[in-house]
């Protein structure tokens, strides 16, 4: 009897129409309020693994009252959120302080799910040098 | 490909300042003006929204376009992103300011 095998492996998700996703922000900014610097949304029938984020800040003058700065990548299912990268900290009065969370990811994020970076500055005066980004690999569901 | 866009959304964390597309990058703002640079995919933007672009350009976030978004180029935009990410309904109204 012939045995014959139905089995066909599937193409690792690499090899899905694969293609790379990248958001960034880089910029010397003052004081600002929470501003979304980049989104990236998976389209019908695409995955997006979020692979890699980079979340840096300078301070390039003082401010006069240094305030909270927040820096975030965040993933979002249209009802629920959550941080996968943050810097939330006041200010430093040090020219050239130096903050960052740099990380390695490993998070899926399905079809109509986005990925979005947003910073803020609560400072009065100064300003800040500011790095945000991710790159994810989105490809065929 | 760089386009000024209209800003939206208040600076608070539950409605944080942001262009209303599916996917950009590198948003510059001007909170006084309402209007936003950003980076968008080319995929994402249909050729008659990208001929607009280049025939009025921009370079600053205060001059005001010298004639206004055509709504329905801009009906024609948001059409068009919902047939590019197929989520069910025209979500994202973007338009150049």
């Amino acid at each position: 009897m012939k045995v014959t095998s139905y089995a066909v492996a599937r193409p690792a998700a690499y090899d899905r129409t694969a293609v790379s996703t990248f958001g960034s922000y880089d910029a010397l900014v003052g004081p600002h309020t929470i501003t979304v610097r980049f989104t990236s949304t998976v389209a019908a029938n695409r995955k997006m693994l979020v692979e890699s984020i980079c979340i840096e800040s300078v301070t390039f003058s003082a401010a006069t009252v240094p305030g909270r700065r927040i820096m975030y990548v965040r993933i979002n299912n249209g009802t629920n959120e959550m941080d996968i990268g943050r810097i939330d900290s006041t200010v430093s009065a040090t020219v050239g302080n130096y903050v960052a969370d740099i990380r390695f990811a490993s998070v899926t994020i399905y079809t109509g799910e986005y990925v979005y970076g947003a910073t803020s500055d609560g400072s009065t005066g100064g300003a800040q040098s500011m790095t945000l980004a991710f790159k994810g690999t989105t490809f065929d569901s | 490909m760089i386009i000024r866009l209209a800003l939206i959304g208040s600076g608070t964390t539950s409605d944080p300042y942001r262009v209303d597309l599916p996917t950009y990058s590198g948003v510059v703002t001007d909170e006084t003006t309402g209007r936003a640079f950003a980076d968008v995919p080319a995929i994402d933007v249909s050729l008659d929204v990208a001929a607009f672009v280049a025939a009025y350009p921009t370079y600053d976030l205060v001059t005001p376009l010298p004639v206004p978004f055509p709504p329905a180029l801009a009906n024609a935009w948001a059409e068009h992103l919902a047939r590019q990410y197929d989520l069910g309904n025209a979500r994202w109204k973007p338009v150049i300011f």
